[in-house]
């Protein structure tokens, strides 16, 4: 699973979510200006789980997460189980 | 504080009923005795019931950014309290700092959100909610979001009192601006249980009436021979009230004053009422007022429709208010539980800003144990009422009556 597809299925999640068009968000989007509050990013989390059939174990991230600190943090939680 | 026994005005009403999604819908419907109780299915419930129905899905007013918080209550409070503020000439309280406030009744709050997780979690195995379901489903949610839409920022206070939770959420606002220590506030309640896990508590009371076979409309049937038990209902009504002073600072219209509270026990059984609890919370509303009985022009009656219930009222009524005309108008709208009060208080409003007494409609046959100076079928008009009282008691025994007066030193509202 590559950090395009993460993206992919984040994108398409928070589409089908929260009305939140694909194109407004970029690598660099803070999810916070998305407006997400932190309880929608804990369904952002359990989501990626059953979508990705992963277990987040390691849910730490920057105090204003971008983007590409959700994908940073998806692969990493997947390198680990593989280890 | 800027002083007590400060004298309180109505200047905003909101509304989303089965009679009216505005004031002026209310008002037209109650003219002339629309119904608003439609048959209520569920595929769940082999019994189809009558219901006073909120016939609109309002999400489509929210964002998908809000919808998870908020419950069809929170959704239909919401916009009933947006309403009343706008009608008020208000849209945010923020200037007013800690002196404006918010009180709230409900008799169940997020029941659709909290019945759908018990589903997910006995049906479906899930262990887990959505992080959103406790905050959605939590009795003070509505209220919870008006005070951040709207700044509202002194008491924000939920009360839950059974059919009179909206009536001492009006109560305790008015005693809060009357004695000084808030100079607006908000005042209402919502209800959107009709769920068939809710509704089917209400049949297990064996309370709920059967459908009329020839005209669903007019199966509710206040103190009527004939009557067969109480109507569901949904909806949110609001009040914007604040002191006569600060109404006239910035120029406000007003529907009328709220001029008198009562509220009282019976002290008695959970789901039995008691005259004697009813006549002192009526006693108290017109020591409140300073009126005789007789100064009240018009009552809107608790008056469910149940067989046990109406007579007691009834007792209560004529002991305090004798001859005074009474109608119950959950006749064409149900009982709206938590909002039920404040949708009563807004019709005794407009009796007395419109000069007209609304109706008991489908009242035919009057039981005779449930003798009253009815205003039966037929609202009548052109009639000034100068003072109107409401009148709500609920299970677990708390009763409250409001009174509303004519107010004449500021401008009427248009409408």
């Amino acid at each position: 699973m590559d950090a395009v597809h993460i993206q992919t299925v984040i994108k398409d999640f928070l589409a089908e979510r929260f009305d939140i068009s694909a194109d407004k968000i970029t690598d660099n989007t803070a999810i916070r200006d998305l407006g997400l509050d932190s309880m929608m990013m804990l369904e952002v989390m359990l989501e990626l789980e059953d979508r990705l059939g992963i277990k987040l174990k390691d849910l730490s991230m920057p105090a204003n997460p971008m983007l590409r600190d959700v994908v940073a943090l998806v692969e990493r939680n997947q390198s680990a189980q593989k280890r | 504080m800027t002083g007590k026994n400060r004298d309180v005005v109505v200047t905003g009403l909101g509304v989303i009923s089965p009679i009216g999604f505005n004031v002026a819908e209310l008002l037209s419907s109650l003219q002339q005795n629309r119904s608003g109780i439609r048959l209520w299915e569920s595929s769940a419930l082999a019994k189809k019931l009558p219901a006073g129905i909120v016939d609109r899905d309002f999400a489509g007013e929210f964002t998908k950014l809000d919808l998870p918080y908020l419950d069809r209550c929170s959704q239909i409070a919401i916009l009933a309290a947006r309403q009343a503020a706008f009608d008020g000439g208000l849209e945010q309280f923020a200037e007013y700092g800690q002196r404006a406030g918010l009180f709230y009744g409900s008799v169940g709050g997020g029941v659709k959100t909290e019945h759908e997780w018990v589903r997910q979690f006995y049906v479906e195995q899930k262990q887990l909610s959505k992080p959103y379901t406790i905050m959605a489903c939590m009795l003070n949610a509505a209220p919870a979001h008006i005070s951040i839409r709207q700044q509202i920022l002194g008491p924000v206070i939920t009360h839950s009192s059974a059919c009179t939770s909206s009536g001492t959420a009006i109560g305790d606002a008015y005693r809060a601006i009357r004695d000084g220590y808030l100079d607006v506030a908000l005042a209402g309640g919502a209800e959107a249980a009709l769920l068939p896990t809710f509704v089917a508590l209400w049949g297990g009371l064996r309370a709920l009436a059967e459908a009329d076979p020839d005209d669903v409309g007019r199966s509710c049937r206040p103190f009527s021979k004939n009557r067969s038990g109480l109507v569901l209902g949904e909806g949110a009504v609001y009040l914007l009230l604040e002191s006569r002073d600060s109404a006239m600072r910035r120029g406000a219209s007003c529907y009328c004053a709220l001029t008198g509270y009562g509220i009282a026990s019976d002290g008695y059984h959970i789901g039995s009422p008691k005259a004697d609890g009813q006549i002192a919370a009526l006693r108290e509303a017109l020591r409140d007022a300073a009126l005789a009985p007789e100064q009240i022009g018009y009552v809107n009656a608790h008056a469910t429709a149940t067989p046990g219930g109406d007579p007691i009222e009834a007792n209560a009524l004529r002991e305090v208010l004798g001859g005074v005309p009474v109608s119950s108008t959950k006749a064409i709208h149900g009982h709206l539980l938590g909002a039920a009060s404040a949708m009563e208080l807004a019709i005794a409003v407009l009796a007395v800003h419109k000069s007209f007494l609304p109706a008991t409609a489908h009242l035919d046959e009057i039981d005779p144990t449930c003798m009253l100076n009815h205003v039966a079928n037929t609202p009548v008009f052109d009639h000034p009422v100068n003072h109107a009282l409401s009148f709500s008691a609920g299970f677990g025994g708390t009763n409250v009556a409001l009174v509303v007066s004519r107010e004449d030193s500021l401008p009427g509202k248009a409408s």
